[in-house]
């Protein structure tokens, strides 16, 4: 689960870091983000909740959460917040 | 056998992609075959993932298909969002790197197993075409885009639609 996880989270942090700079549009880039998002989001949850809870997965479930919302939170700023304009910022 | 529904219908969402790219399919169409094999995928995945019985190998299985179950959301999802395709375009550059190794490992782990040898055929056709996928889309190279439908026609054929249907019926070689 940990395997599939990095894995996708090493899409997300490439397609993210070439939206920084520039090589992504800002439409297009929450694509990626809502994927990723929401795997990890059922990874956590399954962890947490499944048949395999237990101290350490419902660990790792709340460390895994910490990147899900970040990469959902950079998809609601796409949609919601006109002034978050995160990529503009940092590159600028 | 979920592989083999997978793979079947894996061979119709890439025939019909082929035939939209070389444009005899409406772009206002093409969406919907993507929607419904981006589903049956996810949802294969999510059953091999999370389902009774997962294990490493069905886990490592759900992490691979939702490469393709990802591209599929994706080409659907650029038909209304007016993006320019490049993040697509990335991605599907990320996949193409991927199945360099899934194919050298399926290759090396045959020992002339007919089905494996077929399949580790078919990860290095899906690493040439999502390449290509990655020229034209994050590159421009506009021009490519007939070979690519059509290699994508047939590789809808002979990665998908064949080798799906023979494992679904249990007349696959080698395939357990």
């Amino acid at each position: 689960m940990l395997g599939m996880v990095l894995l996708y989270v090493g899409a997300v942090l490439c397609l993210n870091g070439l939206w920084l700079l520039g090589r992504i549009g800002d439409n297009e880039i929450a694509v990626i983000d809502i994927f990723v998002g929401g795997l990890t989001l059922l990874v956590s949850l399954y962890l947490a909740f499944g048949p395999e809870s237990n101290p350490a997965n419902i660990k790792a479930a709340a460390l895994t959460l910490l990147f899900t919302f970040t990469y959902i939170w950079v998809v609601i700023n796409r949609y919601v917040s006109s002034r978050a304009m995160m990529s503009a910022t940092l590159v600028a | 056998m979920l592989g083999g529904l997978g793979l079947f219908w894996v061979g119709a969402v890439l025939f019909c992609n082929g035939l939209w790219v070389l444009g005899k399919i409406g772009d206002k169409e093409i969406g919907v075959i993507d929607v419904f094999v981006g589903t049956l995928t996810l949802l294969i995945a999510l059953y091999s993932a999370f389902g009774p019985g997962a294990d490493a190998a069905s886990i490592q299985f759900a992490t691979f298909l939702l490469l393709f179950t990802f591209t599929y959301y994706w080409v659907a999802w650029n038909r209304w969002n007016g993006a320019d395709g490049r993040g697509l375009g990335w991605f599907c550059l990320f996949v193409a790197i991927t199945c360099a190794p899934i194919f050298v490992q399926t290759l090396l782990n045959s020992h002339g197993n007919f089905w494996q040898l077929w399949l580790a055929i078919n990860w290095a056709s899906w690493g040439v075409l999502w390449f290509l996928f990655y020229l034209i889309l994050a590159r421009g190279r506009a021009e490519l885009g007939t070979f690519t439908g059509m290699l994508c026609t047939a590789q809808g054929i002979y990665t998908g639609w064949i080798p799906g249907y023979l494992l679904v019926t249990g007349l696959m070689p080698g395939a357990k």
